[in-house]
């Protein structure tokens, strides 16, 4: 693992690490930090919905427990705690309507990763992500604006950059979970391992509650868990699904040794896991892409000010651009992808141009 | 003033909550008022017992039984008083005659310094939906930034 000493270029990040240690167990070591540390830590972990499993790690350490940063991740435990249940309770009224529209939507993401924690709101989430058949779609957003209220409910026609697998595919392999008296349908665990793990590196992996996830996944599968149909026959992708794993044994510990992904976990390529260190020193959303862009690149073509400190801005990171381009991660040098990235983007925006010029 | 033989038990609201319980504390969201309740366990265990059968005293005598020892009935009385405050009773209870002497200072003087740590503490949390709205805007809301967004998408005028 990474200590902060082992690295001080990522010392933010990596303290960010060492609190989320087996965060998702449910005894984890009580957590051993100064309380100065803590609270230098403390808005990176409630700005990026990790607050609640830093309260888990912090509640057995006494000094820690009653000091000021402690009692405020304790606030933040609860505040996720009742947001938790509002969105289960805005999940089984959605499940209700699209029930009788007769949709069965897949719930990925969230709810679905939060249930394998020992609470579920240590593991908040921000929307209700369904995917359902391509042609229930319209009747699906229909049901869902009716149920989903002041909360955000996403309606996908399908995984879409998630997963290659179709939807019939993913559903025959679906399982039900009950919430409460509800029954919600969630992918296979192999195939919700698969599409945490491409999610996590399609947005940079800034947030480190995915890579938790992730090792609650690995963690908590069972024994007849097929890894084959996790890992897929694609062996770019299945490495990619591999790497996403080796980051949260590498940065978080999650316990690989008897995985097949073990010894792909030891060898990740050396830019990979300081590079996600580095996305955690701001691990929000609003510093991601495109919260970051400046303006629509059409409008520079108008007024070409600020254009090159905003083409900065766009250059992308090595990981997105890796997986944009369906790169290996290997030791090559990134650039070669960003640029390919780059030109991808650059191609796309040529395309939409006649018809971004024609709205104007 | 009523009676106190005739005032009517306390029942625990039902309706309009959510409620999560966690190792030593329970919370209650109320989608009416959308107000976010902590209760400490003793709180927690008087809301339990509020079932508009049991009276004052037996509940005492029923969380001295859980929690091993002595609960004075005004020990109850006060978690009654915060539990109507925050709307998570039904019933409408009459303040006791003696109701002055119901703080949380004045029961510590009476029962003791010890007597704080087990005392009934009904508190409030931040509650979601405030917190949601102030922080960015749903889908369909105008916005004129990507940032003002929960999805963190302004397309044109709206948040996607």
């Amino acid at each position: 693992m990474l200590s902060p000493q082992s690295r001080p270029a990522n010392r933010v990040g990596s303290l960010f690490g060492g609190i989320l240690t087996h965060s998702w167990r449910r005894s984890p070591e009580a957590l051993e930090c100064s309380d100065a540390t803590l609270a230098e830590l403390l808005p990176l972990l409630a700005g990026s919905m990790s607050g609640a499993l830093a309260w888990w790690r912090v509640r057995n350490t006494p000094h820690l427990r009653a000091s000021p940063p402690g009692l405020e991740l304790q606030e933040t435990y609860r505040f996720h705690s009742i947001r938790t249940a509002l969105r289960e309770h805005t999940i089984k009224q959605v499940l209700a309507i699209l029930s009788a529209m007769g949709v069965e939507p897949i719930l990925v993401k969230g709810w679905a990763a939060a249930r394998l924690y020992p609470e579920p709101g240590l593991r908040p989430y921000g929307d209700i992500d369904l995917v359902v058949r391509p042609e229930q779609y319209s009747t699906a957003i229909a049901g869902a604006k009716d149920a989903g209220g002041e909360y955000y409910v996403d309606v996908h026609d399908g995984v879409g950059h998630l997963d290659d697998r179709s939807f019939d595919d993913l559903f025959e392999r679906s399982s039900v979970a009950k919430l409460d008296d509800v029954d919600v349908r969630v992918l296979s665990p192999e195939d919700h391992l698969r599409v945490l793990c491409k999610h996590l590196l399609h947005h940079n992996a800034f947030r480190p509650l995915w890579l938790c996830d992730i090792g609650a996944a690995v963690e908590n599968r069972e024994a007849n868990f097929d890894w084959d149909r996790c890992l897929g026959r694609h062996k770019r992708r299945a490495d990619l699904v591999a790497c996403a794993i080796g980051l949260a044994h590498v940065l978080l510990d999650a316990e690989v040794a008897d995985t097949p992904v073990a010894k792909r976990a030891a060898t990740l390529p050396s830019w990979l896991a300081p590079n996600v260190l580095k996305q955690w020193e701001t691990p929000y959303s609003m510093s991601q892409a495109p919260v970051t862009h400046q303006a629509p690149m059409s409008k520079y073509l108008r007024d070409p000010r600020g254009l090159v400190a905003d083409l900065r801005r766009r250059w992308p990171n090595p990981i997105e651009a890796t997986v944009y381009v369906g790169g290996p991660f290997n030791e090559l040098p990134r650039w070669p992808f960003q640029v390919g990235e780059c030109v991808g983007r650059a191609a796309r925006f040529v395309a939409r141009l006649p018809r971004a010029l024609r709205k104007d | 003033m009523k009676n106190p033989a005739q005032r009517p038990m306390p029942a625990a609201r039902q309706e309009g909550l959510l409620v999560r319980e966690l190792n030593d504390e329970t919370l209650v969201y109320d989608l009416h008022r959308h107000k976010a309740h902590c209760l400490n366990s003793t709180a927690a265990l008087i809301w339990k017992y509020c079932d508009g059968q049991t009276s004052e005293s037996d509940i005492a005598l029923l969380i001295e039984g859980e929690q091993n020892t002595p609960v004075h009935p005004d020990v109850v009385r006060f978690g009654l008083l915060q539990l109507k405050h925050t709307h998570l009773l039904e019933t409408q209870m009459t303040r006791t005659p003696s109701g002055a002497g119901l703080s949380r200072r004045d029961l510590i003087k009476r029962l003791g310094a010890a007597a704080a740590v087990g005392l009934p503490l009904v508190t409030s949390v931040l509650a979601p939906r405030a917190v949601e709205a102030s922080t960015c805007l749903g889908p369909g809301a105008s916005c004129t930034v990507n940032a003002q967004c929960c999805s963190g998408v302004c397309a044109g005028v709206n948040c996607t």
